[in-house]
Order: C-alpha cells, then structure tokens, then sequence
C-alpha cells in the first residue's frame, strides 16, 4: 500500500509539470496582458510606463526565459505575487483554499446523503412512484444551472424562510454552526449536479448488480432482502459510483467559480476568475496548480476507496 | 487489511452516520439571518454612538494605496484617508458641491499660478506618526510621478510642491491655473489622499498596498483580499461630532464584497447588510416599496452615461458628417425607456449637461432623424449605408446597450455589427488608432465640476480621448479657460467649446442613469463626498 502510494505521488509530479506549461502558455493566450491591467485604463495610452512595467514585471523576456524563471521560484515554493493586491500567491491561495474544500467536501457528503439512498430506493423498486420521482429529480437536478439554483436558493431559504444568510463566509474559528450554516446554500446549489449523478449512477449500477448470479444465489440462501442489497449487492455497486464522484471534483472546482461568486464566498474559484478579469497572471497560474493537485489527489483517493468497496482489490 | 482504518462496513456505516447527519441538520429550528451590530445606546444630541455599519462593494480592492488605485469607488478612501479638501455635496439632484477643509484649515491664492494651504495641527497618522507638510508634499509628488498614478495627468499641471514650514504647503502651477482650488479638490476627499510616509518608509510600497495608513475616522482592522475589509474607529480622530465627541460615531464599519447586486439587495432585505451602491435600475422599484429600506438618486454620478466615441483617424468617422449621421442615428428617448427601467433620460451631450459652466441651451440637439442620418451619409458617399463594427466591452449592461445600439443603427442604414471584448482585450485595442471604427463606453457626467476636467477626455492625444480627435479650437479652449479667472469670460469660452464638440460630434452621448445609493431605514446621517457615501457621520438607530 505504501509503495503503491509512493508510486502514484510520484507520477503527480510529469503530470504537474506539464499543468505547469499548460497554466504558463494559457495566461499567454489571453488577450491584454498584466502591465497593461496594472497601468490602468487612465495610463493606457501611456507607452514609457507601459514598457516601463512590462520590464518589470520581467514581460520584456523571451517566453521560455519567464518560464524557467517561474517554474524554478516555484519549485523553491515560491509562486510570486500577485499583481493586483500585492500579497504573496502561496499565502494568498492557502488563505482560499480551505473555503473551497469545505464546499467541495459539503458537496461530497450531500451527494452521498441524498444521491447515494435515493439511488438504492430507486434501483430496488425500478419503474414506481419513488423510481419516477428520484428520476425526475436526478433529471432536474443535473439539468438545472448552478448560477440559478444559487439565486433562486438564497430568495427562498435567506429572505423568505430566513435560515441562513444570503451570502459571505463565516471562518471556523466563529463557531461550527455559524460557518455550516453560511456554505449550506453553496453547497446545495454546486452539489444539486452531483447529487444527480450519484443518484442516477447508483441506480443503473445497483440495477446491474442485482441481475448478477451471485445475488441470486445469496436470495436462494434464504438471505434477508436488506443483507442481499446492503452486504453484497451495494458494495459493488458503489465502485462506479466512486469513480464518477472522483471525476466530478474537477468539475466541482469549476463551478466554484460561478458558486463562489454568487455567495460572495473567498475561495479558490473566486480568485481564479478574478485573477483572469484582472490578468493576474501569478495568481491564475498558482491556483491552477493548485486546483490540479486537487484533482490529482482526488483521483488518488477515488482509487483507494476502491479497496474499501471490493476486497479483491489490493494495492501494492 | 489489518493495517486500514476503516474498514467496508465502517464506510457504510460511516455513509449512514453522514445520511443522518444531513437529515439532523435539516431540523434544525431556523435561525434568524445575521443582523448587523445593533448600536450601542449612548445617545447626544438625537446622536447614536457605537455599533458597526456593514456596506458592500461589488468589486474588491487591489490595494489599499490611494495613489496607486483604480478603483474609483473611494468609500474606503475617505474613510480611512483625508485629503488636503473635500467636496461635501450640497444637492443631490444637482450634483452642486462646495469645496470645504479637511487636513487644510484654510488655504489662499496670491496668484492665479499659487496656493497656499494652511494645514491642521496635531494631526496623527493611525501609527502615531505626525502629520506635517513634509508629508504633504511627498504624498503629492507620489502622486503626480508615480507611473501606476491613475491621476498623473490631472495632477501634470502641479509645477512645484513646497512645504514653506511645518503647516504651510505651496502649490505651484506651471500656467496661470483658474481652477486650482476645484482641480486640486475634485475626486471625494481631495484629489490626493495623504498616506502616512513613516508607513511607507518602515513597510514599503507592497506593504502600504496591504495596509493603509492615513488620518481618517477609520483606521484598518483587518482586510481578506475579495472578501472583507473591517475599519475600527479612530478613537484619535481630528473632527468634533454633533454631539461634540470626535467622529467617527461608529464602531466599526464593515466593507464587504459582494459581486452581484441582486445578492446584495438581499443581504439587505434580510438585515445583514446596512448600505449599498451599484443599486440595479431593475431594482428602485422593490427598494422603495419595502419600508425598511431608503434609496438616494444621484442622477449626475456613477458611471452611467452612455457614450460613443468614432476613430477620427480611420475612414468612415474621420468625416465629420458620418459622425453627425450616426448622432442622429441614436434614438435616445428609445433607448432610455427601453433599457433604463424609468430611471433613465435622454441625454444629448458628450461630458456636459445643464449646469455645466459653458453650457448652451440653444445649441440644435442631435433628435432621432432617419432622414438626416440618409441625406448626411449620401452626402458623405454612402448612399447605400455603410458597414461599421462597434467594439463593445463583454460585460452587462455593456452587451444589452450594444445590441439595442445594433439594431437601431442598422435600421437607419448603418448596418452595425459588435465585436465583443473582454473588458483588457477592450482596453488594448483602443490603445491602437488603427483597430476600430467606434466604441462606447460608460461614462461620468460632472454637471458642477470645473470644465478643466474634461482635458483627459478632450485634449489632444489626452489619456481617455478616445475618439482620437486633436482639435485646436478645442485645445484653444481648454488653455484659455485655465488660465482665464473671470467667470463670465470662463463661461464664453467654455460655451465655445462644448459647442465645437457637439458640431463636430466627436462623441455621443445617449442616455443616463442616476447611480442609485440604498440603506437600511436604521442608517442615519448619511452624506456624500461628492458621488462616494461618507462613513464618517454615519450613526445606526
């Protein structure tokens, strides 16, 4: 299991390396460039200051000299600064980063709350009531734009019901309650999607379970219909299931872009998009990288998981 | 399998546990939405001391330095900062301002070339150093000379800075300068907002960025880059209360950023949030229909004046009477009932409105005319229309404008296509004469500001000129003017001016929008430096 680990730890780092060209290369895609952004629109027809901070901001190098000059501060953990307010990337992203887990774990647990017994209530009574309406549900859920879920969320349970502010962050250190209840709405609207697909994907795979011999066989023991399900059919089920979580994280991290920004929250998506309307090229690559080591590390544990759902599978 | 944590049933159990969880959370009994800190009873004079006021911005700050900003919203600015002067806003409807003191006690002008200003003693920065003409002097000079200055040309005229002794600061202009008071004034609390030189000396640049310090009624807390910055009270601050306690009445203020105000409105309506700017038209109607809620018109401020500049230097706008043809192209009464929810009006003229020194009622408007629009591009040599392509900014209401722009040109004959930028993409290409055919842009309209300050906007080769016209009578205007100090004469040789602007329809204007200031029914005291809500004689009850 160690060695496995290593292993994969290891291969994060080919992968990163070429996220690193990707997020370098894509800040240069970008139409209007940092010194540009930094001068203002005030200065715009200023050429000297223009030229002036394109030096420094090392822009006046050739391309693959500011490429080598970041990715060795980077290696060094130094991602620079930011362009726009001055603080320090790293630190700036650290600070961020926590907001953005939090949603994405609160997404997780919701959709296995919600998406994963749906699921199986729909898989065991296929084609009735409960089966349409989780179907319906799953359908709308996953058709429904996260931007106006948030919105509709927060007239409904902020102004009308009153239960939870209708924006901002509350950091853990001001209590448990107070910081859940500011991420429940995020956390719903980003992980109606989720929740979906859970349920959906839980029900065709537990569906094709049951059909198998071996659930045959277990109900010809005599097995109680819940030992049948819970003890040998779901287990394996849950290995599809588990993989389409670990893919969505990425798409997760893209709709915190959209998410954070209707909720007001400072996260990582939020600096993202920012970084991208203010061309803070420092910013946007470090949290690009940093957003593809969650990636990575989901995957990783998607993989894990794996062993917990089928004993048969070993890591070595 | 000995060596993992859990193991599969502890998962599945573990799932169930999380299921109930969820379901236990569900139950719950609602709490009621965070309100804002109520304030403290300590009431003077009909006077509320204490509590924190929560206000939103729409966009967070790059940086605290108020020199090196480009944010034009200044509500952190002045409540952190002072200026030298201030413009305290007398009418609201008007946009009529009276220019009063701040860190200057009185100021004179022995020629129309210098001021003289005579600075508040005693005053200290949040960390203690002493604020003094030095200062003073180093914090102008910063200004005018930094290259990332978003005010480098409006502060170019400044010839000299001299500090004559402690409190006495000189400001010399390279040319007669008429006016020099209201050109040093304009911008909230003072053009120049005078930092602390000790804070920048012990921090640096960067650190300045990150923590402001100034002599204003607030001092920094705490700033979370995009989310939050949190002012405490300056328990040494200079100016008295009406209930002759120094101000500011607050506790503490709260400036929250919040992108989108739809979700601001709500934050409101619940009770979360006390003070909002960037109000949607969309929304006056919902805000003065709730009673807890007040809203304040600024039918002069903001950005909301529609504008369209024309390359002059490239076919087809290089001919003035293209240019006319697309003035009378514009259906603005159709514009402003279409896009402005009611709040709009239609607006004829570039920069200037009525109020403006120079203005002239008499001078023919530029009304919806299709036939004109046909005669003049006929005349021109397009008597088939013409192609043009509209850069417009990616953005709303940017996008909405563009389209409603689109279809009215076309169905005059100037078969309009948009070519949509985001905002950067849009801001470099107009950095090029050689790139587009026209472009509009929102705009500010200073109906009581000096006509001085349409230079950056009118002058040749001027930062924001972006018509790229070079007029000399313009140019002859705006020289004669400076240094020109008897009003009537000022008032001809302005009305010359905006008249050879209109004439040779170097911009458009189109519609305006009042920028729209709302607040709970528990804010009181609210005042405005110029167009930007003043947090220092803000009091809750």
């Amino acid at each position: 299991m160690g060695r496995y680990l290593l292993r994969r730890i290891v291969h994060f780092v080919p992968v990163l390396f070429v996220v690193s060209l990707i997020a370098f290369t894509v800040t240069l895609l970008l139409p209007g460039d940092a010194a540009l952004a930094m001068l203002g629109e005030s200065n715009i027809h200023d050429k000297v200051a223009y030229e002036a901070m394109r030096t420094e901001l090392g822009l006046d190098q050739p391309i693959p000299v500011q490429y080598a000059k970041w990715l060795g501060r980077a290696l060094q953990g130094d991602l620079g600064r930011s362009i726009r307010t001055g603080e320090p990337v790293l630190e700036g992203l650290l600070a961020r980063l926590p907001v953005t887990l939090q949603l994405t774990a609160m997404v997780m647990v919701l959709a296995l709350v919600f998406g994963l017994p749906l699921g199986i209530v729909s898989a065991l009574y296929p084609n009735s009531r409960a089966d349409t309406v989780t179907t319906v549900l799953a359908v709308g859920g996953a058709a429904v734009p996260d931007f106006w879920l948030g919105i509709l969320f927060i007239y409904f349970f902020a102004l009308w019901l009153r239960v939870v502010p209708p924006s901002g962050y509350v950091p853990l250190d001001e209590g448990l309650w107070p910081n859940v209840r500011s991420m429940l709405l995020p956390a719903l609207s980003l992980g109606m999607y989720l929740t979906a697909i859970t349920m959906r994907q839980t029900r065709s795979s537990l569906i094709e379970v049951m059909q198998q011999e071996y659930v045959t066989v277990a109900r010809a023991k005599g097995l109680r219909e819940r030992v049948v399900v819970m003890r040998h059919a779901l287990k394996n089920a849950l290995i599809p299931v588990a993989t389409v979580i670990g893919l969505q994280v990425g798409r997760l991290f893209g709709g915190a872009v959209v998410v954070e920004t209707i909720f007001a929250l400072p996260g990582l998506g939020r600096v993202a998009a920012n970084s991208i309307f203010f061309r803070d090229f420092p910013m946007l690559q470090g949290a690009m990288l940093v957003m593809a080591v969650g990636v990575l590390a989901a995957n990783l544990l998607t993989d894990l998981l794996y062993a917990f759902a089928d004993p048969r599978i070993r890591y070595t | 399998m000995a060596s993992r944590v859990l193991n599969r049933r502890e998962f599945l159990r573990w799932t169930g546990v999380m299921a109930g969880l969820g379901t236990l959370s569900a139950c719950v009994p609602p709490a009621s939405a965070p309100m804002a800190e109520e304030a403290a009873p300590a009431a003077a004079g009909g006077i509320t001391r204490g509590g924190t006021l929560v206000h939103s911005y729409t966009s967070g700050l790059g940086t605290m330095d108020p020199q090196l900003t480009q944010s034009i919203n200044h509500v952190f600015y002045d409540a952190v900062y002072n200026g030298l002067v201030r413009l305290e806003l007398e009418d609201t409807e008007t946009g009529k301002f009276k220019i009063v003191g701040s860190l200057a006690e009185s100021w004179e002008q022995p020629d129309a070339k210098t001021i003289i200003f005579t600075l508040r003693q005693g005053v200290k920065f949040h960390d203690g150093s002493d604020f003094d003409a030095e200062v003073a002097k180093w914090n102008f000079e910063r200004q005018r000379d930094h290259p990332k200055s978003q005010r480098k040309s409006s502060l170019a005229f400044i010839e000299s800075v001299d500090a004559l002794d402690s409190h006495t600061l000189q400001i010399t202009s390279a040319k007669d300068n008429a006016a020099l008071l209201s050109t040093l004034a304009f911008g909230a609390a003072g053009l120049v907002h005078i930092g602390s030189k000790a804070a920048f000396d012990e921090m640096g640049e960067e650190g300045i960025a990150r923590h402001g310090v100034g002599t204003g009624p607030f001092r920094v807390k705490e700033w979370v880059t995009d989310d939050r910055i949190v002012l405490e009270r300056n328990p040494d601050y200079w100016e008295m209360g009406a209930d002759d306690q120094p101000l500011p009445y607050l506790d503490e203020a709260v400036l929250r950023v919040i992108p989108d105000p739809t979700v601001s409105l709500v934050d409101m309506r619940a009770g979360s949030l006390h003070l909002m700017e960037l109000v949607l038209p969309k929304d006056v109607e919902t805000i003065d229909a709730d009673p807890d809620l007040r809203i304040d018109a600024l039918p002069w401020a903001g950005l909301n004046l529609f504008l369209v500049g024309y390359n002059t230097k490239r076919p087809p706008f290089d001919d003035v009477r293209v240019r006319m043809a697309a003035n009378y192209g514009i259906d603005r009464e159709g514009m402003a009932k279409a896009l402005g929810f009611g709040a709009a009006t239609a607006h004829y003229y570039p920069y200037y409105t009525e109020g403006t020194l120079g203005f002239d009622p008499s001078v023919e408007r530029y009304e919806y005319n299709p036939d004109k629009v046909t005669e003049l591009l006929t005349e021109a040599g397009y008597p088939d229309g013409l192609d043009l392509e509209l850069l417009v900014i990616a953005r709303e209401p940017e996008a909405t404008i563009g389209e409603f722009a689109q279809q009215m040109w076309t169905a005059v004959g100037i078969r309009t296509e948009l070519k949509l930028l985001e905002r950067v993409a849009w801001g470099e290409l107009l950095q090029s004469t050689e790139d587009f055919e026209a472009t509009f842009w929102r705009g500010q309209l200073w109906p009581s500001v000096d006509p001085e300050f349409a230079r950056p906007v009118l002058g040749c080769g001027a930062t924001s000129n972006w018509s790229f016209f070079c007029d000399d009578e313009i140019e002859a205007a705006l020289d004669e003017g400076l240094t020109t100090s008897d009003p009537a004469e000022r008032s001809e040789i302005y009305s010359r001016m905006w008249r050879v602007v209109h004439e040779k329809a170097y911009v458009s204007g189109g519609y305006l929008i009042p920028s729209f200031v709302a607040y709970r029914q528990e804010v009181n005291g609210l005042s405005y430096n110029f167009q930007d809500p003043y947090l220092g004689n803000i009091w809750l009850a």
